[in-house]
Formats: C-alpha cells, sequence, structure tokens
C-alpha cells in the first residue's frame, strides 16, 4: 500500500493557512483603516487647532475684559466683537459656532462673553430653525455659567495653547470637532479662550471614498485565493483517489497474475522431475545433464513466483498459515546443513546455540523456515569475510526465540525504518553482486505477525546487526514479547 | 487384502477429476506406473456420470471446473456407489473456507495443486490405499 498519510493532510493544511492568511489580511486591513482614519483626524485637528489659533489672535484680553455682565450688551467693545466673530464665521463656512469663554473663580465653569449668534440676545429668533421658538432657540448673554466639569480639555489645557476635544459631537446638524485656542494677554495669566465648533460631515466619508476601492479589491483577491484553494485542494483529493485505487489495482493484478502463473510454472516443475526421475523412459547422461540446468532455472522460477504470491497474500493480507507438528530439532538442523556451508565459503565464523530439547510445536513450516533461512542467510550475505554470525535459539513458557547475530556491514540509520517494506535494499551494500530481490524481510514479518510473533532488529552500520524473532510454539497462543 | 503379493494396486481404480489436462495427465503417468487404472474427467458432469457407473478407490477432485464444480461433485457422490471413496482434492485455490468446505463435505484431505508434487501425492495415496 502506497503511503498516503502527508497527501491526506496537505487539504486541511491547505484550508487553514487559507484561513489564516485571510484572517491576517483582514486584521491587516482593519488596522490600517484604523490608522488611515486616525491620521485623517490628527491632520483636521492639526488644521482646525490652527484656524482656532488664528481666529484668537484677532483678540487681546484688555478688550475683552471690559465685557461683563448682561449690561454690557450694547457696548461698543461687544458689537466690535460680536462683528468681528461674526466675519470668522463668514471667511469659514465650516465654522458652525464661534465663541469667547472666559475664566471664573470655579475652574469647573467658565463664563460666556460673546458669542457669533448673539448681537442681540434678547432678540427671539429661531435659532435652530425647527419652525418654533422656544428655549432651545434661547440665545447667550455675557456672564452667562458654562458648565466644563465634563470636559477636561477646557479646565486647562485649553489656556495653555490651542486645544482640540478630542471627541467629536453630534447634534441635530451634524457632527462637529471644537476646538480652543488661547486670547493673549499682554497683562498676566492667560483669562479667556477662543472656541470653534467646525462641521466635519465630510470626514468619514472622504476615508471611506479613498480606501473602499482598495478593499474591494482586496476582498476580490482573497475570493480569488479561496476559489484557487478549493480548486486544488478538489484536484488532490481525486488525485489521492485515482492513486488508491490504482494502487489496489496494482496489488489485485499482482495476485491474479501470481496466481496464473502457478499453474504453468508447477506442470514445467513436475514433467521435468519426472523426466528426471526416467518416468517416460530412460535419459542419456548429456540430456540428463541438460534437464538439470533447466531443472534449476524452472526452481529459480518457481521460488520468484512464490514470492510474489507471498508478497501479494502479505499485502492484501491473506496470508494462510499451515500448521504442522514441527520438529524443531531437526527442523533447526536441516536449515543450518543448507547455510552453515555459505557461511564457510566466506570464511565467517558460525556459532550455534540450539537446545536440544524442544516441546511439541505447531507451526506453519514453509513459511517459518523461509523466514529463519532468510534471516541466516542475510547474516552470512552482510558480513565480510572472516566475520561472525551467531544464531541462538531458547524457548520458554511456550515461545520460540531465535537471535541472529553478525558483525557485518549493518543497516544505516536512514535505511533502518523500510528495512520490512518491499524491494528493499540498503544503500550501504557494497558488494554489487549480492542478489536477492527485497521481499525476503518484508514477506518474513508478515509470516511471523500471522502467526502471532514479532520480529524486531537492532543494528548500527559498520558494526553489525541482530535480528530478534519470537514465535509462539503453538500458534493458538500470542506470543507476548 | 491377502499375503498375495503384486500388490492388489495392480486393481485400484483412480478416478482424476480437473479441467487443466496438463496436470491431470502427470497424475496419471504416476499412477500408472504404480499399477493403478486411471480414468479422467474434464468437469463435474463427466465426473457424476463416472462415479454412477462404476467403483473407484480413490477420486483426485479439482474444486473449480465448469459446469459443475469439485464442491458440487462432494455433495453428490453421497448419492452413488461411490459414496465411501475416499475423495482427496486437488486445488489451487488459497481460501481457508474452500478447503474446510471441501472437508466438511467429506473429502479426506485437501492439497495445494501446486505446492505438491506429483510424486508426494501418488505416495500419500499409495499410503492410504494399501491400509
Amino acid at each position: 500500500m502506497i503511503k498516503t498519510k502527508k497527501i491526506e493532510w496537505a487539504p486541511l493544511t491547505s484550508y487553514l493557512l487559507l484561513l489564516a492568511f485571510v484572517v491576517l489580511t483582514l486584521v491587516v486591513t482593519y488596522v490600517l483603516y484604523l490608522g488611515v482614519q486616525d491620521m485623517f483626524k490628527v491632520r483636521l485637528q492639526e488644521q482646525i487647532k490652527s484656524v482656532a489659533a488664528t481666529a484668537a489672535a484677532q483678540f487681546e484680553e484688555l478688550e475683552l475684559s471690559s465685557i461683563q455682565g448682561p449690561e454690557s450688551v450694547g457696548s461698543a467693545l461687544y458689537e466690535s466683537t460680536v462683528k468681528k466673530l461674526q466675519k470668522i464665521r463668514e471667511s469659514n463656512p465650516d465654522i458652525k459656532y464661534i465663541y469667547i469663554l472666559r475664566k471664573t473663580k470655579n475652574n469647573q465653569i467658565l463664563e460666556f462673553v460673546a458669542d457669533a449668534d448673539s448681537i442681540d440676545p434678547s432678540a427671539e429668533i429661531d435659532l435652530n430653525k425647527d419652525g418654533v421658538i422656544d428655549e432651545s432657540d434661547a440665545l447667550n448673554w455675557p456672564g452667562d455659567p458654562y458648565d466644563v466639569s465634563e470636559y477636561y480639555y477646557l479646565q486647562f489645557d485649553a489656556f495653555r495653547g490651542p486645544t482640540v476635544d478630542p471627541d467629536l459631537t453630534n447634534d441635530q446638524w451634524g457632527t462637529f470637532m471644537s476646538s480652543t485656542a488661547p486670547i493673549q494677554n499682554t497683562h498676566g495669566a492667560i483669562n479667556s479662550i477662543i472656541g470653534l465648533d467646525i462641521a466635519v460631515r465630510d470626514f468619514n466619508a472622504s476615508i471611506n471614498r479613498a480606501l473602499v476601492p482598495f478593499i474591494l479589491y482586496q476582498i476580490f483577491l482573497l475570493l480569488t485565493l479561496t476559489l484557487l484553494t478549493v480548486r486544488l485542494v478538489g484536484t488532490w483529493s481525486t488525485q489521492l483517489e485515482i492513486i488508491k485505487e490504482l494502487d489496489r489495482q496494482k496489488d489485485e493484478l499482482l495476485g491474479l497474475v501470481s496466481h496464473q502463473l502457478a499453474a504453468p510454472v508447477s506442470a514445467i516443475r513436475w514433467y521435468i522431475e519426472m523426466l528426471l526421475d526416467g518416468d517416460l523412459g530412460v535419459l542419456t547422461p548429456q540430456q540428463q545433464e541438460q534437464l538439470r540446468t533447466v531443472q534449476g532455472s524452472t526452481q529459480n522460477l518457481n521460488d520468484l513466483v512464490s514470492m510474489i504470491l507471498d508478497v501479494s497474500r502479505v499485502q492484501l493480507g491473506r496470508v494462510r498459515i499451515e500448521k504442522q507438528e514441527l520438529d524443531l530439532g531437526l527442523f533447526f538442523k536441516e536449515i543450518i546443513d543448507v547455510v552453515e556451508p555459505k557461511a564457510i565459503e566466506k570464511k565467517i565464523e558460525f556459532v550455534k546455540s540450539i537446545p536440544a530439547n524442544f516441546p511439541n510445536a505447531m507451526l506453519d513450516k514453509r513459511y517459518t523456515r523461509m523466514t529463519i533461512e532468510n534471516l541466516m542467510t542475510n547474516a552470512i550475505k552482510y558480513t565480510p569475510e572472516n566475520g561472525k554470525v551467531s544464531v541462538t535459539v531458547t524457548h520458554s513458557e511456550g515461545i520460540m526465540r531465535v537471535v541472529v547475530k553478525d558483525n557485518g556491514y549493518g543497516i544505516p540509520l536512514a535505511d533502518q525504518k523500510n528495512i520490512f517494506g518491499k524491494m528493499f535494499r540498503a544503500s550501504n551494500v557494497r558488494n554489487g553482486s549480492i542478489d536477492g530481490n527485497g521481499f525476503g524481510l518484508y514477506v518474513a514479518k508478515g509470516a511471523v505477525e500471522s502467526q502471532g510473533g514479532k520480529i524486531w532488529f537492532e543494528s548500527a552500520e559498520g558494526k553489525g546487526t541482530t535480528f530478534y524473532v519470537t514465535l509462539p510454539l503453538n500458534s493458538d497462543s500470542p506470543a507476548n514479547s | 487384502m491377502t499375503a498375495a503379493a503384486p500388490a492388489p494396486a495392480q486393481h485400484k481404480k483412480i478416478l482424476i477429476v480437473d479441467d487443466m489436462t496438463s496436470m491431470a495427465n502427470l497424475w496419471k503417468l504416476k499412477f500408472a506406473q504404480m499399477g493403478y487404472d486411471v480414468d479422467m474427467s474434464k468437469d463435474g458432469v463427466d465426473a457424476m456420470h463416472a462415479l454412477e457407473s462404476q467403483h473407484f478407490d480413490a477420486v483426485l477432485l479439482d474444486l473449480y471446473m465448469p459446469n459443475k464444480n469439485g464442491f458440487e461433485v462432494l455433495e453428490e457422490k453421497s448419492h452413488t456407489q461411490n459414496s465411501s471413496t475416499p475423495t482427496y482434492v486437488v486445488t489451487s485455490s488459497i481460501k481457508e473456507e474452500d478447503i474446510s468446505r471441501a472437508k466438511a463435505l467429506g473429502a479426506k484431505a485437501a492439497f495445494l495443486k501446486y505446492q505438491t508434487s506429483p510424486k508426494e501425492l501418488v505416495s500419500i495415496l499409495s499410503t492410504d490405499l494399501k491400509a
């Protein structure tokens, strides 16, 4: 089976990334928007402060000090002050109110001095233009108290320099920004301030006009990105399905083909056997020799087909265990008889430790032999001349333990996780002529585990490898390692 | 069986049922060598005709065949004169269920066709038949 775990996680990570990006973009956009809003506001505030400062420059404390109380209404100074205020207002259409206030003994209360509307405070005019003349149209008289307990900046800062109310005010005519500037006093401390309420109705509108196209474009980009991600994920999912299906078909095909191959290959084997046994007549020595060569090839072919069949079975989870009574003493002797000569050929010291007595065992002979023989052959294969291979067999509590240890090339760390996989060949195999088809351990693992056993190893590159196999002697009871 | 030597095998009759003639011929050859009489059937229908018309000492039966398969033959055999004839199933199927089903239907033993050599097969059967 192809490992698809990594690919399976891809859609989730893609969506998470997309989500993170969208959230980040939205947050950044919002922060930017607020920032621009703030920038505009600050600029506006600076502009308004300078308007207030410029207006303040036209007045002088000395003159204003003579406006005291309602009696001052009608005096020349009062009228010229009001007219000046009116002129300033006319010159700047955004100024809604303009007024002068002065300190009192109570710094929570300021005293009204003059404003642009109150040339004749006693006149009854419809100030708020609502069609009715009532208290809401009342004009201010000099001396009228003005409660500034809620406007901190009007208590102190306003008398030190141009200030602006940090909050905007709203009334039935719209949104206003209020600014004040101190009126100069050549004879002492600042006593009066001029205040302007300026309409900022275009404030937010202009920001929006500037930013909305940008935001719309961003949304368009995000939507496109989302669409692309969804399409991409869809493609991946389809690919994944295709891969899985192909993988499954491959496994099935392999099983099918190898099954079909078994028949003709077996037929060839048995016919050759019969020929060599003389069942079909006497053969000349040359004929026998040639036939034996054919038999060798046929055996190889048969082994290969068997191997493919086994691999297919392990792959599809269809390993068929045929338990039979096994004389383990004889069993191991047979294997060692086959394997030991190879060790002797390579001048490898072959140490065996097999118990003299074994309890009864019910195991699959073919698979168990395949596994053990494979491990021993590998140990010899991957150990150089004059090396050492040891085989130790023990049993206790119904479980057999086989340890095959060599001091050969070892398995590099990077390869270790793949060793029970298919087509595996370690990267450090120096001798290019080492044969084998890369399936041995894969089938061994499947075979061992199907019998309730375990197989594992320890290895260090250049030092050697040790393989461990545990098998329950009676497959009905599972092995506990 | 009497002690008279050349083995009573000369009169032993085997029925081989298999749609794959290449393998069946091999078995026939081997059995013939040992002195058995061998009849062959290509499918289950053929096999039933044979089983109904004569007595056999053993049957080698393939499981998967056209027209009538080995399982059906096993079932129907019990209504013929060969109801107690030992039947050895040879099959290429590795499925556990097939083997157990065959045995449940009365097969004496089951062999994997491509893993059992004709030599082995013949020696097992002749051992059983001598007993």
